[in-house]
């Protein structure tokens, strides 16, 4: 990645690292976060299907993590996210299953498979916003029909089964707990690798050209590196995550990676916010918990993503976490007499 | 090599109808930048209100071609005041907007699946048999398809060349901010290019519809159409035909000499290996956003 001059890095330090700025009172939520977290499960004891939804909404959470940076950061709309999950969780699948590799080994072709998805897709990346939003969701398609109609390889409709637990070194992790530490670890792993990002010289290229691309531009900000990079980090997490969805899960089918469930990860990052890490945690709750416990309305649940994609877009632009903060500083504001 | 030629006619029938709504993609992104991605879904909205009016209603097929798209425009004119405008006088990223159509298309699609079910719908027979032209059986339907995708492109062309709210669109399209100083109103613009957009929509649902079956699963039909304008510089009107045409015959020929059940995939193969190496299409479009 290009480095810019020292003057003009400075200035840029000024606008973007507001809010991805470490102070005392963030750390103390994070840690307050991470501990409870941690805790939440030895508390739970033997409710399984609770545990079941938790590993799933840390896995989602992951992956649409790398879908906030490339969108809501790099300003890049992919509509196939879900893609780079799938092609990690069958990468993984196969080889466990088929070569009987160990779960490492699937795990890193998982995330170098989706890094070259996301790969060809770096081209593109150099035209204007509305090509790579095209390609992206051609992208989704292309993989979706690949899962669907290479059976020989792929298990076609029916997808992969009997997919082995993870292992690590020979310790079989198959117990929920287990696994929900595994998808803890990776989650947390990729929210403190983005958050360092976001904090770096990249995250302030990544504010500059979100404020005046041209700008950033002019200053030597290499625009195109910069947002192939953030499109790489979101699929290796994606692709990461695709591999523990698939030891966690056992089977897998193609309708897990579907360009609807791209729709699902855009519905978290929107609903929770594209700005602020932790604003996904919140949309990948709501929307696992529709998938989890609205079984009752299992029949309007993509209704409710189309009305929650619109409606945050037309009401709540900035998600769950921009009206928190918005309230924050009113709050703030407010006690300190300004207003 | 009549079996050939019949393949090349019947692709150029799917081709037609894929031009219509690849000009409806063109035009939304021309006009007001929008990649509009709730477009299909008006397609296949449209081809379902068809069956309705066409069953339940028992008008016939040629006033159902008129009355749907008009339906459908007023349901894009809906669309635009209710989700559209709001985003736009915000003046927020312009994903959001993208967004919003995806979000809408989705919408669509779902409500379609629970008011029509899932089940795919034919439409009664209407104008069946075939003619022989030059030794090669050509449908009826065919030939209504072209010739009705041919009156509507020339009523298109004349609107945008000949009438003043057209050629308020087209200045809109060269450059929105100068069209805005000369006293066009960019709010009715964007208007106008959703009415339009959504008419086009629907008639092509209706054709579509007509010559296999309607069901809550068209937009994927529809949004192949993509593939078309894309081909044909992202854009481009003429280019948008064109695309169009040529994508319906090739995926007809890929799917009867190549291997059928990949004809999706090549479509979508093909767009993106279109935007890799050749994204200025056919027509030349520039590619990188200049204002």
């Amino acid at each position: 990645v290009a480095t810019s001059s020292p003057a003009s890095q400075s200035k840029l330090r000024l606008e973007s690292d507001r809010g991805f700025r470490r102070s005392p009172a963030k750390l103390a939520a994070l840690v307050l976060g991470a501990v409870l977290m941690v805790a939440l499960p030895l508390s739970l004891g033997s409710h399984s299907a609770l545990l079941a939804f938790l590993i799933n909404v840390l896995i989602f959470a992951t992956v649409a993590l790398g879908l906030q940076l490339v969108l809501g950061h790099a300003g890049l709309l992919s509509l196939g996210q879900a893609s780079f999950f799938g092609l990690g969780a069958y990468a993984s699948a196969l080889l466990t299953t088929q070569l009987g590799m160990p779960f490492p080994l699937g795990f890193i072709a998982a995330v170098v498979l989706a890094v070259l998805g996301a790969l060809l897709m770096a081209p593109i990346i150099r035209l204007s916003p509305v090509y790579f939003a095209m390609a992206s969701l051609a992208f989704g398609i292309v993989v979706d029909e690949v899962f669907n109609q290479w059976g020989s390889l792929t298990g076609g409709h029916n997808g992969l089964t009997d997919i082995p637990p993870p292992s690590i070194f020979g310790v079989e992790i198959s117990s929920p707990i287990g696994i929900y530490y595994l998808a803890l670890l990776l989650c947390g792993v990729v929210y403190l690798l983005y958050g360092g990002l976001l904090r770096s010289t990249v995250g302030a290229e990544l504010s500059a050209m979100r404020q005046a691309e041209d700008g950033a531009r002019s200053i030597g900000i290499k625009v195109a590196h910069v947002k192939v990079l953030a499109l790489l980090a979101a699929a290796a997490a994606a692709g990461g995550a695709g591999s523990l969805y698939a030891a966690s899960q056992a089977t897998i089918t193609p309708s897990g990676f579907s360009p609807t469930r791209s729709v699902a990860f855009l519905a978290m990052v929107v609903i929770g916010g594209k700005r602020d890490l932790w604003g996904v945690f919140f949309g990948a709750f709501v929307i696992q918990y529709l998938i989890s416990y609205g079984t009752g309305i299992a029949d309007y649940q993509v209704l409710i993503y189309g009305i929650l994609l619109t409606a945050s877009m037309v009401l709540l632009p900035e998600g769950f976490s921009g009206l928190v903060k918005k309230t924050a500083s009113l709050i703030g504001k407010r006690s300190s007499g300004r207003v | 090599m009549d079996q050939f030629v019949q393949q090349l006619v019947f692709g150029l029938a799917n081709g037609a109808i894929y031009a219509v709504i690849a000009v409806g993609f063109a035009l939304s992104y021309r006009t007001i930048r929008l990649l509009n991605l709730s477009h299909q879904q008006f397609v296949m909205f449209g081809g379902l209100l068809g069956y309705s009016a066409v069953t339940s209603l028992r008008l016939p097929l040629p006033l159902a071609i008129v009355l749907v798209p008009l339906a459908m425009a007023l349901l894009s004119i809906l669309v635009e005041r209710v989700v559209i405008r709001p985003i736009r006088l915000r003046q927020a990223d312009p994903v959001n907007m993208i967004i919003a159509t995806l979000g809408v298309g989705v919408v669509m699609t779902e409500t379609a699946r629970l008011l029509w079910g899932g089940a795919p719908l034919s439409y009664p027979g209407f104008a069946k048999g075939t003619v022989l032209v030059a030794g090669v059986h050509i449908a009826n339907a065919t030939l209504i398809v072209l010739a009705t995708v041919f009156f509507v492109v020339v009523l298109l062309q004349l609107f945008l060349t000949r009438t003043w709210t057209g050629r308020g669109l087209r200045a809109t399209a060269e450059h929105w901010r100068a069209a805005q100083l000369v006293g066009i109103s960019v709010g009715r613009t964007v208007t106008i290019t959703f009415a339009i957009t959504g008419a086009l929509g629907g008639l092509a649902g209706v054709l579509i519809s007509w010559l296999y079956v309607a069901t809550f699963t068209l937009g994927d039909l529809g949004l192949k159409a993509l593939a078309g304008a894309v081909l044909g510089g992202f854009g481009s009107l003429p280019g948008a035909m064109v695309g169009g045409l040529v994508l319906g015959v090739s995926e007809n020929l890929f799917s009867v000499y190549a291997v059928s059940n990949l004809a999706t995939l090549f479509v979508f193969a093909l767009l993106i290996v279109i935007l890799l190496v050749w994204p200025r299409g056919l027509f030349g479009v520039k590619v990188s956003e200049a204002r």
